[in-house]
């Protein structure tokens, strides 16, 4: 990997996969509802729908906090991009928690 | 047709190879000469007077005449809202009839968003930076020249249009179905759909030259934590705007289909659905909020660490928040539909980003107060007879703007964070509240601003000091007057007054709030006109202004003059450190006496430095072109294509479309690709030209990765968001709109499909036997070599042209249902890149005929190469598109 792209990867990584899952959790969600998924009873009585919508966000930030831990041992980068990919991993982290906690609670297909 | 002065041969060019690169930094005998070196750099870069100025590409002329041509569509779109304020002034005013007024208020929206803020930012933008990046011009300086023809000509359209009565009346997101052919009959929505389209073939063409230009046209040394926030602004922007702006014109050409040949993309009786087209126009409306106060935040950035006397607080945190904006901003388009009747969970999803984005504007708004609160005293100008006058007493001109942007941009922030909450919103939605928000936020985080930046870098744009007290007038009536105009709708607002409308009855209790409102915005318009006489009088009489007279830190201000010379630097400097804590004045003097890197004037080249993107190591020599009239006939050729569309002159646009083509064929650079200048002996230069301070280095020509293959990957990415919207659009249709599946699925026969798939597979493989053909051979051997397979790359993608065609003339009537008029448009996609596949195979063909191919110099291979590369797995993703269309719809239908 050359050092242009592991600075884009470093700098744009976290909030990139923030952003892919919060396209696919809200086109699995539409997709969902209008397929009837979000009403079928799954594993222990959960809609397929809420599983796979909670493990979207969930796989993002293992995926991120993995990332992160990169990260922190410097990967190759100068001083202060590191500094700068670290916040922004880190804030990504934090975005994801805050932007998809409530996939798991709030009723799936109701509007 | 072309105006180069200095032209050169190819032969030319083979001749003076072993002269120029024979190892001397200095072919002309300048020696250490400043003023021989000026004047031999003017000739080469200067652009010529009288009808030439026609011709001019240089970063500096495009960037003003952008700037310039965007305050004027400012004064115009001013004009639209006194009109809108004296029609509201009063209940049951008869000023305007309804017609006029909507035309009023449209077209008001609509030159302020596309002909006002993004153009005076790409101006600004082109003119700065490379003069911050320590580099000679643009990447692209033809580009900036057809972006603002293109922009010029696209505008024009649209004021012309509402002269003559025939505006659009639809408001500035020109909502389905107000716009579609049957309740907005005119060619008023077609002259904002063809016209904000052509606008932004402009706004593309910016967005690909700022991006390679900060990537790779920074002065040596100069890596990417070095480099001047600003950049970071802008190559953000840039990025977002790569993203942010197909969506919209992706809209607008489907709307356009619609309302021109019927296909129902947005008309539910066909299987459309209007509300598709608020997706695609608030996936590009929303992050263009942020791509237009990103810029000013830029400027900001950078001015207020020169008032302060102090380094900007936080840069790392600074960078850090304005690229998780970027992201975060393309997550909130929902929240303009939040009254559309989405599940809670989806509400819930837009709502929780559109407060989160607040927090990444707060940090950047915390930096720009701690950089202040550390402000340190002026220490004052150093001693000597030409030293400056203080710029610190008491509060100076761009810092009063700064100060009215904390105001205004914090409250419309707040208001903001209102509006993200759904309850609030579904209340406040479509009033004046709203009004007030948005111009809270747009006049505060972009007005402002720029006003700021306009005093900041006037000295350098105009070589005028300025110092008229009429500025502090200017500023205090616009402050007053924008709050008394725009603050009362907050008030009007929460009563229930509705945006957009015509006229209001006395018992309504608005009417006070209006006048005060109504009023006020006068007071302000007479504070942009102190403004401009201010600025007009500067330019006329202002005392002339001293080299760095705000003792900045960036290296826009170490030019040689004020204002700066059409080469900018005599040399490139050699950054060593934070490019935003240099010395100006110390190294202005040095670069002028050429101490630096390409400190010469040879062949007549207008040449800069390449570097590498992540550590700014010097890589290539970047020959520019030349002044050319080129781009102005592109973009009249390119005009007339939009005009034989508007009239429905469709012969005639397919005319015009090939004439653009023919012009575009002529623009690859230049005779000095016709030599290998790396190929002379070692003792010739070492396979490399000079460039002084001891570094000798390829021309772009030869380089492994040139300008023209960065602005093909950043083209790339235009390309696939708006391949992305459209499949995003035909899914959405799928699982949303009434009326699907169609009664009849529109069956694609399968062995178009598999030799269009062959036949894209096969054109990228002969793509690449084509690269490594001429690799192998020697000289112009690799002509030969390499034409078979360039051959076998244009019939591939002329095979899968026929394919397309064949599959969308097996496509049912596309006026019956949005599923074939949406795999219609999948197909012509496709057709489309196959085509430019075949044309950029026969540009490849005949530069391998002409000599401009060899084993070093295979620019147009690769061109081709990437782009069978990229077509490739986009053509199967739109083969497999139908089979994936049919699967979402009758997955939906059959859902309980």
């Amino acid at each position: 990997m050359t050092a242009g792209a592991r600075i884009l990867l470093a700098l744009t990584g976290g909030f990139g996969l923030w952003a892919l899952v919060f396209t696919l959790v809200y086109a699995g969600h539409a997709a969902g509802c209008e397929t009837g998924w979000g009403l079928a009873r799954g594993p222990a009585g959960i809609a397929p729908l809420r599983l796979v919508l909670v493990a979207l966000p969930a796989g993002g930030l293992a995926l991120t906090l993995a990332g992160l831990r990169v990260l922190r041992r410097g990967a190759g980068l100068a001083p202060r991009l590191a500094t700068t990919a670290r916040l922004l991993t880190g804030a990504a982290a934090l975005a994801t928690g805050y932007c998809f906690w409530f996939v798991a609670l709030l009723p799936l297909c109701s509007g | 047709m072309t105006n180069p002065p200095r032209r050169q041969t190819a032969s030319d060019a083979t001749q003076t190879a072993a002269a120029a690169g024979a190892g001397v930094s200095d072919p002309l005998g300048l020696g250490s000469d400043p003023l021989a070196l000026d004047a031999a750099l003017r000739r080469i870069w200067a652009t010529g007077p009288g009808w030439q100025r026609l011709a001019a590409v240089n970063h500096s002329i495009v960037g003003r005449r952008f700037m310039v041509t965007a305050l004027v569509f400012f004064a115009i779109a001013g004009t639209l809202a006194m009109l809108i304020r004296i029609q509201l002034a009063t209940p049951d005013s008869g000023f305007m009839e309804p017609g006029l007024y909507a035309q009023v208020f449209t077209m008001h929206g609509t030159v302020m968003m596309f002909l006002f803020a993004i153009p005076l930012f790409e101006g600004l933008a082109m003119y700065l930076l490379p003069k911050m990046l320590g580099a000679r011009d643009m990447a692209f300086p033809r580009m900036s020249a057809y972006g603002y023809w293109c922009y010029l000509f696209g505008g024009t359209l649209l004021i012309v249009a509402m002269l003559a009565g025939a505006a659009p009346a639809g408001g500035w997101f020109m909502y389905t179905p107000l716009s579609s052919k049957p309740w907005s009959p005119g060619i008023g929505a077609d002259v904002w759909l063809l016209g904000i389209t052509f606008v932004e073939i402009s706004a593309i063409s910016a967005a690909v030259e700022i991006t390679v230009t900060i990537l790779i046209l920074r002065a040596p040394g100069m890596s990417l934590d070095r480099m001047p926030v600003f950049a970071w602004y802008m190559l953000t922007v840039a990025a977002m705007m790569l993203v942010g702006f197909p969506p919209l014109i992706l809209g607008s050409l489907l709307l356009e289909a619609e309302r021109a040949f019927g296909l129902p993309f947005f008309d539910p009786a066909g299987g459309g659905d209007p509300l598709l087209w608020q997706h695609l126009f608030w996936l590009f409306g929303h992050p263009e909020v942020y791509i237009i106060f990103l810029p000013a935040a830029g400027a900001l950035s950078t001015l207020i660490p020169v008032f302060a006397g102090r380094p900007l607080a936080g840069y790392r945190a600074v960078v850090a928040a304005l690229v998780a904006m970027a992201f975060l901003s393309f997550g909130l388009w929902v929240h303009h539909m939040y009254a559309t009747g989405l599940p809670h969970l989806s509400l819930a999803l837009f709502s929780a980003a559109s407060t989160l984005v607040a927090v990444p504007t707060a940090v950047q708004i915390f930096a720009w107060i701690a950089t202040l609160a550390q402000r340190r005293p002026n220490p004052g100008p150093p001693a000597g007879p030409r030293a400056p006058a203080p710029v610190s007493a008491p509060v100076s001109v761009p810092m009063l703007h700064v100060f009215g942007f904390f105001f205004v941009f914090v409250m419309g922030g707040l208001t903001g964070v209102m509006l993200a909450i759904v309850p609030f919103d579904l209340q406040a939605h479509d009033t004046h509240f709203v009004v007030a928000h948005l111009h809270y936020v747009l006049i505060g985080g972009f007005l402002f601003p720029m006003l700021a930046a306009g005093y900041h870098w006037l000295p350098l744009i105009t070589g005028r000091a300025h110092d008229g007290p009429a500025a502090r007038l200017g500023f205090w009536l616009v402050f007053a007057g924008f709050n008394g105009t725009f603050f009362v709708m907050h008030v009007t607002g929460l009563m229930g007054m509705p945006r957009r409308v015509h006229a209001y009855g006395a018992e309504s209790g608005w009417h006070w709030l209006n006048l005060l409102s109504s009023v006020s915005s006068f007071v302000m318009a007479i504070g942009f006109a102190v403004i401009l006489i201010d600025a007009v009088m500067t330019l006329r009489f202002g005392r002339k202004a001293q080299a760095d007279p705000w003792q900045a830190a960036t290296l826009e201000w170490a030019v040689p003059a004020l204002p700066p010379p059409p080469y900018t630097f005599a040399a490139l400097p050699r950054i060593t450190s934070r490019a935003d804590r240099l010395e100006p004045r110390k190294i202005a003097p040095l670069l002028a006496r050429g101490e630096g890197v390409l400190g010469l004037a040879r062949n007549g080249w207008m040449e800069t430095v390449g570097v590498t993107v992540a550590g700014g190591e010097p890589e290539q020599i970047v020959i520019l072109p030349q002044q050319t009239y080129l781009p102005l006939w592109t973009a009249l050729a390119t005009g007339a294509v939009f005009l034989s569309l508007l009239f429905k002159i469709y012969p005639a646009a397919i005319l015009a479309a090939l004439v653009v083509l023919v012009l575009f064929l002529r623009w690859p650079v230049g005779e000095h690709a016709a030599a290998d200048w790396g190929a002379m002996p070692a003792t010739a230069g070492g396979g490399a030209m000079p460039a002084g301070e001891g570094l000798s280095l390829p021309l772009s020509s030869e380089a492994p990765v040139p300008p023209a293959l960065w602005a093909l990957r950043m083209l790339a990415v235009a390309d696939g968001a708006l391949l992305a919207s459209l499949l995003f659009g035909g899914l959405f249709l799928a699982l949303s709109a009434p009326g699907w599946p169609p009664p009849l699925w529109p069956a694609l026969p399968r062995a178009p499909g598999i030799l269009a798939a062959l036949a894209l597979a096969g054109a990228w493989g002969a793509a690449r036997m084509a690269g490594r053909a001429a690799g192998r051979a020697a000289g112009r051997a690799a002509g030969r070599a390499a034409a078979p397979a360039c051959v076998a790359a244009l019939a591939g993608n002329l095979a899968a042209l026929a394919a397309c065609g064949w599959m969308i003339a097996a496509l049912p009537p596309l006026q019956t249902h949005a599923a074939q008029a949406v795999l219609a448009a999948a197909l012509i996609w496709l057709g489309l890149h196959a085509l430019i596949g075949a044309v950029l195979a026969v540009n490849a063909l005949r530069r391998l005929a002409s000599g401009h191919v060899s084993a070093r110099r295979r620019i147009d291979l690769d061109l081709m190469r990437l782009w069978q590369a990229g077509l490739l797995p986009a053509g199967l993703v739109v083969l497999g598109f139908p089979a994936m269309l049919r699967a979402l719809a009758e997955a939906a239908a059959g859902a309980p």
